[in-house]
């Protein structure tokens, strides 16, 4: 018989190193012709941190994206930003990056109010143009005021670093300040269970994730999508097998990941709660949607038998096992191992 | 002693005549001599598909391949599928969507699909979803890869109907 | 390492460089099983004789009311075969079900058979059909059943540095006559060895009526492919239905003798398995005969 389950999965998690700095620098030059250089120790392994980073410079000089060229994860020259881990890039080397724009910025901030007579709190970068924010149609082209810098033997180019505030944890009582901020989210997971031979078919997720600002919608919506997959093959098949200290599946043929038909239908609510001090309001989510996956799957499984699990991963032999130990029939014992 | 003997195919579209040793791979073959460095070894034991080409119009996976096998036979690689500058519809898909993370799934992906799309134009999700099973992709979790399928579908009719027009 | 490898235009051809190199040449067709042994060096090849290049080894046809599949359709030939869908569609079924697109596009059924895993998808399926093999040599011809071509220790009694394997034949499933089944349980749902697969046919002469014969096949259970004889003795003329076909799944998950495995689970949970993949097999084997079911 198939039996159907609803469960969901929430979770929490700080973004950074745990009660450590763990700080990012970056530099950006803007040049006569309004390309833009960002250096940045980042290393975008797939998530993105290059087109992320890179928007977050370009929204901050007023220019468009396709002018910031990113250098990034050289070591021969660009910056440290700490390890693409701890789904740190986005909120610790965003602020890097943008303050290193605003000290870039800087010189043509001084320039363009005196020219426009106007307070520097007053001066906005946007589309080319630098103008005051309460008159928009003053404005000066951002490449006029970038060669009266030069004129002046001014660059435009600065440095910039960020390390989230965080303070050291008591070694007795465990407190402290670990995170300077965190990522909420709650997953939700429907599947089918064969309640003869312990299947399991996962047919729904839908993942909602407080990502302080999505500066990227798609990236995180990739980043959604795959921390899924994870997750499904950590609920259901993934699993290190160790014998004597050795690894008996170290190969795709044995250590098992989700398929593209394992896969179920994932719907991605993007939740923006803006973080006061991440750029532009945006924390991480790299590491979250994996999380809540595996609740979310195993109460779903509870959900559809009545059965509480707690080991992963949950294999059609687990369940079929605790479904006959439900009804008297005892659950299977192993004898000598052939693997 | 095992010997070299020349080989003539079709590589993307162009003969090519080169030196083979009996026990090479296809994917060797590709990488290691002629350069086309593309495609990708994954595990080596046709479990992730990221070693994909089509030979003969099928979806094969390269690392399994003894290089032998192509003689006479036409091979395409992602290398041939389009250029920087001219990108395949399915390349330019892949890229709209979001469909490529790290990027080491996609030309074994990329190549699949292909193949699906020579056979199925218009393929349904479950047509995709088999057509693919054999690519793993560890970033994704797959969701744009089909949605860059079906855009590719649509972008490759949409081109057919102008060129008929 | 390889001193050579041969792309013969002919039957003749490969049987005669086998000849030559009298046990150090071998047979590939796909390689999807062979290359990895080779890798791995579980087997020993000087030289590779590849047969996939003889186009008349590869077809699927009716010919003098039996089907013939040439040893090196692929997996992908066997099941998109309209007409193996139509008369036999647990074959085609299994097919199917085996690795990815691009193994079933290269890996051969003659392959799969002579590679003798216990649970090759589609051996199992010829099995529960009861296929005849065809086995060239020097020496001559010989027609063989499927099962003969297996040893008891498991393996093949097939030697690919003397003999080809070139086609495999059975009579189809006539309609209203006979009903198959292939079910299959993997750890996920595509690329992936089986837990367990079971190939069933059953016969019966008049609708409803007492089955005349029926074959039961699983694996991996045992050593090679595994037929499950006493549930096929206690079918053969009774009348079928859930409880001969519960008495049946009962006496095959008794007989199969899976071993406790790390990967594919305990032999307690895969006899139960057994038992419920078999029962479900003949449900729908029976739906087939009936002509009422999808007909897989
Ligand atoms: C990733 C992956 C997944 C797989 N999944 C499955 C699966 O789900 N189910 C399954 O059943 N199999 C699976 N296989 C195994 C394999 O693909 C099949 O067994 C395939 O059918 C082998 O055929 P081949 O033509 O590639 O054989 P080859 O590798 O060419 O040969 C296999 C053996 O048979 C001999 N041989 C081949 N043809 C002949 C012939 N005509 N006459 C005499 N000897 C011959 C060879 O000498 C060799 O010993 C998988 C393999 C891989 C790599
Ligand atoms: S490298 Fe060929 S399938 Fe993984
Ligand atoms: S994009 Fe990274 S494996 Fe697919």
């Amino acid at each position: 018989m198939k039996k159907r389950g609803w469960g969901l999965g929430c979770m929490w998690y700080g973004i950074g190193n745990t009660g450590m700095p763990n700080p990012s620098g970056a530099f950006v030059e803007l040049l006569d012709d309004a390309t833009v250089i960002l250096l940045t120790g980042c290393a975008d392994i797939g998530q993105g941190s290059n087109t992320a980073l890179a928007q977050i410079v370009a929204e901050e000089l007023g220019v468009a994206l396709e002018m910031v060229k990113v250098v990034s994860a050289d070591t021969g020259v660009t910056p440290d930003a700490g390890a693409t881990s701890a789904s740190r890039q986005t909120y610790i080397s965003g602020n890097a990056v943008r303050k290193a724009a605003e000290t870039a910025k800087k010189p043509l901030k001084e320039k363009a109010a005196a020219l426009l007579k106007v307070a520097e709190e007053q001066i906005e970068f946007r589309d080319y143009k630098i103008f005051p924010s309460f008159d928009p149609k003053c404005a000066l082209p951002l490449k006029n005021v970038i060669r009266e810098c030069r004129r002046d033997g001014l660059l435009t180019l600065g440095h910039g670093s960020f390390n989230p505030d965080t303070a050291e944890l008591d070694k007795e009582s465990g407190r402290g300040i670990p995170y300077a901020t965190y990522a909420f989210a709650t997953q939700w997971a429907e599947v089918e269970v064969d309640t003869e031979t312990g299947e399991v078919t996962v047919l729904k997720i839908v993942a909602a994730h407080d990502v302080g600002k999505a500066i990227n919608p798609k990236a995180v919506e990739g980043q959604i999508e795959g921390g899924c997959s994870m997750g499904l093959g950590y609920a259901l098949m993934e699993e290190v097998i160790l014998e004597k200290g050795m690894i008996l599946n170290p190969g795709l043929s044995n250590y098992l990941i989700p398929t593209f038909k394992d896969m179920p239908e994932i719907i991605s609510l993007i939740v923006e709660e803006e973080e006061e001090t991440g750029p532009f309001g945006a924390k991480g989510v790299g590491e979250p949607p994996l999380i809540p996956t595996a609740p979310a799957i195993l109460n779903a499984v509870s959900n559809a038998l009545g059965i509480h699990f707690t080991e992963l991963p949950l294999t059609p032999e687990k369940i079929l096992s605790a479904l006959h130990e439900k009804n008297n029939k005892g659950a299977f014992q192993e004898g000598d191992l052939d693997a | 002693m095992s010997k070299g003997k020349e080989l003539s195919f079709t590589l993307n579209n162009k003969p090519v005549t080169v030196e083979v040793e009996p026990h090479t791979i296809l994917l060797d073959l590709l990488r290691e001599k002629l350069g086309l460095t593309g495609t990708k070894r994954g595990c080596g034991e046709g479990e992730c598909g990221a070693c994909t080409v089509i030979v003969n119009n099928e979806a094969v996976n390269a690392c399994l391949y003894p290089a032998w096998k192509v003689e006479n036979c036409s091979v395409l690689t992602v290398e041939g599928l389009g250029s920087e500058e001219n990108l395949h519809p399915l390349q330019e898909a892949f890229l709209e969507t979001g469909a490529v993370q790290c990027g080491f799934c996609t030309p074994g992906m990329l190549m699949s699909s292909y193949a699906l799309l020579q056979k199925t134009p218009d393929p349904d999700d479950d047509e995709i979803k088999t057509a693919l099973a054999g690519n793993l992709c560890r970033c994704t979790g797959y969701v744009k890869i089909l949605e860059a399928v079906k855009k590719a579908a649509y972008k490759m009719k949409q081109s057919e109907v102008n060129e008929e027009k | 390492m390889l001193e050579a490898y041969y792309k013969p235009a002919s039957l003749e051809e490969a049987l005669s460089i086998l000849d030559d190199f009298a046990g150090r040449a071998r047979v590939i067709a796909g390689g999807t099983d062979l290359v990895l042994q080779l890798m791995h060096k579980e087997v020993a090849a000087d030289v590779l004789v590849d047969i996939s290049g003889l186009r008349q080894l590869r077809k699927i046809r009716e010919e003098n009311g039996r089907i013939v599949i040439g040893a090196l359709s692929t997996h992908t030939d066997l099941s998109e075969s309209s007409l193996l869908q139509e008369k036999a569609p647990l074959l085609s079924a299994a097919a199917g079900s085996v690795g990815s697109l691009q193994i079933r596009n290269v890996g051969t059924v003659g392959g799969n058979i002579v590679n003798a895993q216990p649970a090759a998808d589609t051996a199992v399926a010829l099995l529960a059909l009861d296929a005849t093999a065809k086995v060239v040599s020097l020496s001559g011809e010989k027609q063989v059943l499927l099962e003969e071509l297996y040893s008891p220790l498991g393996g093949s009694n097939l030697n690919p540095c003397r003999e080809i394997l070139t086609e495999i034949s059975f009579a189809p499933l006539s309609k209203s006559k006979a009903g198959g089944a292939f079910v299959r349980l993997a750890r996920r749902k595509a690329v992936a060895l089986p837990v367990l697969n079971v190939a069933v046919v059953i016969h019966s002469e008049e609708a409803k009526g007492a089955l005349t014969d029926a074959r039961i096949v699983m694996g991996p259970v045992a050593l090679t492919p595994f037929r499950a004889r006493k549930a096929e003795q206690v079918l053969r003329g009774s009348f079928p239905g859930e409880e001969s076909f519960c008495r049946a799944a009962g006496l095959a998950a008794d007989e199969a003798r899976p071993r406790d495995s790390r990967f594919r689970g305990s032999a307690a949970y895969r006899k139960e398995l057994a038992r419920v993949m078999v029962l479900r097999a003949l449900t729908i084997a029976q739906s087939n005969l009936d002509g009422q079911g999808v007909n897989r």
